[in-house]
């Protein structure tokens, strides 16, 4: 196969695109219906259940990531590697205690910002804001970029048409059908890519014998077999923690503990993240495959599709086609929704007008997350690759967030001088460490330094913070 | 590519058309890379340095990682005690 060329026909691509871009776009119309209030469009009600709250949280967490850096980091990290990635799962099995919590202290809030407004004060508020929105906006360059570098890549649609398409379909749904068609669409997509990864796993180890795989990497890749990889080692912890940091203060989740019914974020998280674990162990096993089916791999982040389609051809083509698109949409889609509510709630009735009626909280949120397409669009138009590295900054941010947000949940001597502190020092020894360093110690320095300073002002505080505050009025 | 410079042990990687070619998981050492055009030509040889990470640290920050990740886990378990 040659670098240069798709691997799908163009014109399936259009096809497949165009099939479930109909699909999204209708289904969400149809599950926005109901909404009338902020309430009903954010949160969905408040009424989501189990088996619909266990698709969401799987589904909002494979994103192309999982499905394309995995199998990247299983080729560049080995066997480390690949379990380094899956560890991306704590961040929802840790989540799912949490989420009860939250529930109970705050049965009115809205994002993970009216918790931190009510918990920390402004001043820690308007950081959490500044790192909120850096994260979630370079999350979503990221993934609105590779949606496009990716459809171009596997069926020669040009960049600027996949992206925007991909990108106008989750605008739309997300604005008609709100929190409601988010987590309706996921549980499709959770479906869809769990029957493809099956099913091209079968078939990858249907050519392959696990010995073959295990000969062929100790001959041309020791190092991947290696206990003792000491870049794999180290990629372990620090993307753990990364992966908590996203979970633990980022609205995706947080507007989903205060989406569920009472009683059921615990159990969805926890189904969620099993759903989760094995994906991208399948994924990263894919790329494993590589050297014995003797694919040649002329960059680490095509491993995958090139694997697949040696396997199964022009089905296996398809199959990680619709796989990618669904990954990409159910990761999008509930970043604009949980942005726009955060940025609705937190910026516009906290900051603009307080007194806004529940419709005119809709309209708002509506109009934010088609400024948030329309910002993400204008961004990705030019295709500056390095722009979705920009992400792997946010990894110290969001690990300096894990202290105070656990500390402030449970303890009652969690103050406002350790969130402030544990915030702004961790982030910034932890970016320090990122260009003095490398990216593989960055999350882990800057929540370790966030850890000491946290629970150092915790032991030293006489305060004690009265749960009730939490309680805020609808 | 082989591992002595003479490339007596050499092994084909790749044999195509693609401009370029990912390699990993090699353990430290150097590395000799040649390429060879269909009608015979070769270019000058490409020498790969391999040089992995200190294991030292990666063991000493795998063990903050880990002392990091048990308390996390041992806060959110132990949870709220003193309402």
């Amino acid at each position: 196969m040659n670098e240069g060329s798709a691997i799908l026909a163009p014109m399936t691509g259009w096809i497949l695109l165009a099939l479930f871009s109909v699909l999204w776009i209708g289904l969400g119309i149809y599950w926005g219906r109901r909404n009338k209030t902020f309430e009903d469009h954010a949160l969905a009600g408040r009424t989501v259940g189990l088996a619909l709250g266990s698709a969401t949280a799987a589904a909002t967490w494979i994103t192309s990531n999982t499905t394309m850096l995995a199998p990247q980091f299983a080729l560049q990290l080995g066997i480390w590697g690949m379990l380094a990635y899956a560890t991306a799962s704590f961040g929802l099995f840790l989540f799912a205690p949490m989420a009860g919590r939250i529930r109970k202290l705050m049965p009115n809030g809205y994002t993970s910002g009216d918790f931190f407004r009510l918990r920390y004060g402004k001043g820690a508020w308007s950081i959490f804001l500044l790192f909120t929105l850096f994260y979630s906006l370079t999350w979503l360059v990221s993934m609105a970029m590779a949606g496009g570098i990716l459809l171009n890549a596997l069926s020669g649609i040009p960049y600027v048409w996949g992206m925007s398409v991909i990108l106008a379909v989750c605008v739309i749904y997300t604005m008609r059908g709100g929190l409601a068609a988010v987590i309706g669409t996921d549980f499709i997509q959770t479906l869809i890519i769990i029957v493809g990864i099956v099913i091209v796993g079968f078939a990858v180890l249907s050519n392959v014998t696990i010995d073959e795989i295990h000969t062929n990497l100790a001959a041309e890749r020791p190092a991947l077999l290696s206990v003792l990889f000491p870049a794999a080692i180290m990629a372990i912890f620090n993307n753990l923690l990364f992966g908590l940091g996203e979970v633990f203060h980022n609205n995706v989740w947080w507007s989903r503990a205060f989406a569920y019914r009472e009683g059921v974020g615990g159990k969805a998280f926890f189904i969620g993240g099993l759903i989760w674990f094995p994906i991208p162990v399948a994924a990263g096993f894919i790329a494993l495959v590589s050297g014995v089916l003797n694919v040649p791999v002329p960059a680490a982040d095509m491993v995958g599709p090139l694997v697949v389609v040696s396997v199964l051809g022009e089905i296996g083509a398809i199959a990680i086609f619709i796989i990618v698109f669904c990954s990409l949409a159910s990761s999008i889609d509930s970043l604009l929704a949980a942005t726009s509510d955060l940025v609705t709630e937190d910026i516009y009735r906290r900051m603009i007008a307080p007194a806004a009626t529940p419709t005119r909280l809709k309209k708002v949120a509506q109009i934010i997350t088609l400024g948030l397409g329309l910002f993400t669009w204008a961004v990705c138009i030019p295709r500056i690759g390095t722009l979705a590295s920009v992400l792997f900054f946010a990894g110290p941010l969001v690990g300096a967030m894990i202290w105070p947000i656990i500390t402030g949940l449970y303890w009652r001597s969690a103050n406002r001088a350790g969130a402030v502190g544990g915030m702004l020092l961790g982030a910034g020894v932890g970016l320090v460490c990122y260009f003095a360093i490398g990216w593989y110690v960055a999350s882990l320095i800057a929540t370790a330094v966030s850890m000491v300073w946290v629970l150092a002002c915790a032991w030293l505080s006489r305060s004690r913070f009265d749960w009730d505050e939490l309680r805020e009025s609808p | 590519m082989a591992e002595t410079a003479d490339f007596a042990d050499a092994t084909e990687l790749y044999n195509g058309t693609n401009s370029s070619f990912f390699v990993s998981g090699l353990q430290d050492g150097d590395y000799f890379l040649r390429l060879r055009t269909a009608d015979g030509a070769q270019a000058d040889p490409l020498v790969l340095e391999v040089r992995h990470q200190s294991l030292t640290q990666a063991l000493w920050l795998a063990l903050l990682g880990a002392i990091v990740t048990i308390a996390v886990v041992a806060a959110i378990l132990r949870g709220a005690r003193d309402e």
